[in-house]
């Protein structure tokens, strides 16, 4: 195995195939970081380009693509409140306030490293375990899933501590909202109003848009004074390394953690990040710095989402069934490569595997690299006029939201989700458990139906199931401490 | 003036009631129910219901409290309105004109409208706009509203 990952690491850093990488990174931050312009749809924009490559290099490129683009989305996240991609809404919540406070260079700074340790820790725990790893995951049926999107949801709470009851009445709306379009499983039309675009329901990078591009712009309009910059103070320090003492522990758990959710299937990097901010702010002594800039908040989404990357990949190396969107697009490249992931992938191609493993590694630093070397430069977004930044949110806002499906009809989509997230502002409603509940809905929905397929009708699968059980328990262990803490609070 | 903090509530009573309502005209697929126990009226009926009595636990939350009865504050200002119509208008625009001729429209009309002065904001602007079809059109392929006018006319 050695043999084999120091060939990888050869072939990673060989002449013909670093400039692949770094490119495939570079992109992969800049498509990240464009609001509507997700890791999967990076990896599938550039899928082309590998067509004419060898499979190492055609590898190689996707997954710095991948790992650039999960990177990327918390640069937008943490300057201009506009989360990238999904996976990196969670980093909103402190990046952005960081920011605020005139310290964007240390959020991004902590945000590359919490990512670089998130992606470094997941590719070493794929290199070592992922056939255990997959063994695990492929224990997971609908009511585990269920569980673990019961889990999930918990969160609305954690994050809507200032009032619960608020974070609830947003999650029910996001969740009616996940409701929209064919039932999954019997694929009854429900609230389609016979309008063909509501079919396959309501996209959540629109709704991401809107509640968080959109309502930051209508915001920022009203408070608009010419003279004034988006940052008026304005810190250039990076991080110290008591901020790397004080935020490691967090990062390592929430890597971990990630890469665990990564190798169970359908729970991507929106999900982990989420899950692990989560945990960070339940563990904290000072959970109430969570939301206002914590570091450790953003340190625990960044690294959780980013461990999603070699956790997702252990399904789909090992077993040939793609744990993500992500996944299902590298499949095809492997697909096109003449290769055919799986158990024989190992003792067939190991040059191919390993070169993957290495790559990660590689992509992982290069990721480190760009994104200290180009805080400087990102950073000068801050110092961009409001006045000019303003209709820059909302061009970028509304071209992410025609990609996804080249629809004016998503474009409509996010400016309603805008309006609604900046009217429920007003009303101190937090907006991210509605996107929380979109992302978990369906997951939750789906599996809990299919639980009762399975057994005739009887909730007895709640407790039957000792991983559901486990995260069951773990739910109601994350909404009593919630409550205490509230209470102590 | 009205009380945010009630009008809000009741109107997602409302709207819950609504869903409560439309909720029993799902249609019934032809190969009958699978699961009789949880079929594709559950979990909305589940939601609007809790949604409800969240709506009702917020409204005696807020009596209990005494929170402020009238907040004066206007939930769209003059320049949250104007911010409204300019993303309406935009999207529009981009639907007709696609978004190279739009956008240049969009961001002179916002820079007139704030009485902007500066040449240096223009020139910015056009900049920005050209690059960002630059990226999306050329360099990452991913297709840009081409506008109803306009179809064909980027290629």
């Amino acid at each position: 195995m050695i043999d084999y990952l120091l060939g990888g690491l050869g072939a990673a850093f060989s002449l013909s195939i670093f400039p692949v990488l770094v490119f495939g990174v570079l992109g992969g931050i800049i498509l990240g970081a464009l609001p509507g312009l997700t890791a999967t749809m990076g990896v599938a924009i550039l899928l082309p380009f590998t067509f004419g490559m060898a499979p190492i290099a055609a590898m190689v490129m996707l997954i710095g693509v991948y790992i650039g683009g999960i990177y990327g989305g918390s640069i937008a996240a943490i300057l201009l409140k506009t989360p990238g991609t999904p996976a990196s809404a969670a980093s909103v919540l402190d990046g952005y306030a960081l920011t605020l406070k005139g310290e964007a260079a240390r959020a991004l700074s902590i945000s590359v490293v919490a990512s670089f340790i998130g992606g470094l820790i997941s590719t070493i725990v794929l290199i070592a375990i992922a056939p255990m790893l997959a063994k695990f995951a492929l224990r997971f049926s609908a009511p585990e899933y269920f569980a673990l999107a019961l889990f999930g949801l918990t969160i609305i709470a954690s994050v809507s501590s200032n009032n619960i009851l608020k974070g609830l009445l947003a999650g029910t709306i996001g969740l009616l909202v996940s409701t929209v379009g064919l039932d999954p499983i019997t694929s009854v039309p429900r609230f389609t109003f016979g309008i063909m675009d509501l079919y396959n329901g309501i996209n959540v990078i629109p709704v991401l848009i809107g509640l968080f591009a959109i309502s930051e712009a209508l915001n920022q309009l009203e408070n608009l004074n010419l003279k004034t910059k988006v940052a008026e103070k304005f810190n250039s320090k990076l991080m110290s390394l008591k901020d790397l003492k004080n935020i490691l522990p967090t990062t390592i758990k929430s890597a971990l953690l990630g890469t665990s959710i990564g190798a169970v299937p359908g729970a991507g990097a929106d999900i982990s990040a989420f899950v692990c901010y989560n945990e960070a702010k339940r563990a904290s002594k000072n959970p109430e710095e969570f939301g206002n800039g914590s570091i450790k908040g953003l340190a625990a989404a960044e690294s959780g989402n980013n461990g999603v990357t070699g956790g997702s990949l252990v399904p789909l190396l090992t077993l040939g069934v793609p744990g993500d969107a992500v996944s299902a697009v590298l499949l095809g490249a492997l697909i096109v490569q003449g290769l055919t992931p799986g158990p024989l992938l190992f003792t067939q191609n190991p040059e191919i595997v390993y070169g993957i493993f290495s790559s990660m590694l590689v992509a992982n630093i290069v990721m480190l690299l760009i994104g200290l070397f180009g805080i400087r430069f990102f950073c000068q977004i801050t110092k961009v006029p409001k006045l000019l930044m303003i209709p820059i949110i909302i061009f970028l806002s509304i071209v992410g939201a025609y990609a996804i499906n080249n629809s004016m009809f998503d474009v409509g989509i996010a400016i309603v989700f805008g309006v609604l997230g900046f009217i429920l502002g007003k009303l101190k409603i937090p907006t991210s458990p509605i996107l929380l509940a979109i992302i978990l809905g369906p997951m939750a929905e789906t599996n809990l139906r299919r639980s009762l397929l399975m057994y005739d009708g009887s909730w007895s699968f709640l407790y039957e199931r000792p991983i559901a059980l486990a995260f069951i328990a773990m739910a109601i262990f994350s909404l009593w401490s919630t409550i205490r803490r509230n209470k102590k609070g | 003036m009205f009380n945010r903090g009630v009008v809000f509530p009741v109107l997602m009573i409302v709207v819950s009631a609504i869903i409560l309502a439309v909720i029993p005209q799902f249609s019934v697929p032809s190969y009958g129910q699978q699961d009789a126990s949880v079929g594709a009226k559950f979990f909305p009926t589940v939601l609007a219901i809790a949604q409800i009595l969240i709506c009702i636990a917020l409204l005696i939350q807020q009596r209990a409290k005494k929170i402020e009865a009238i907040e004066s504050e206007k939930i769209f200002s003059k320049m949250s309105l104007f911010g409204l119509c300019f993303l309406i208008t935009y999207a529009v625009l981009i639907h007709l004109l696609g978004y190279l001729v739009a956008s240049l429209i969009a961001f002179t009309l916002y820079l007139a409208y704030l009485k902007t002065k500066k040449p240096s904001y223009y020139l910015f602007a056009y900049v920005f706009v050209v690059a960002i079809y630059y990226l999306f059109g050329h360099v990452f392929v991913i297709s840009l509203p081409e506008g109803v006018f306009f179809r064909g006319f980027y290629d």
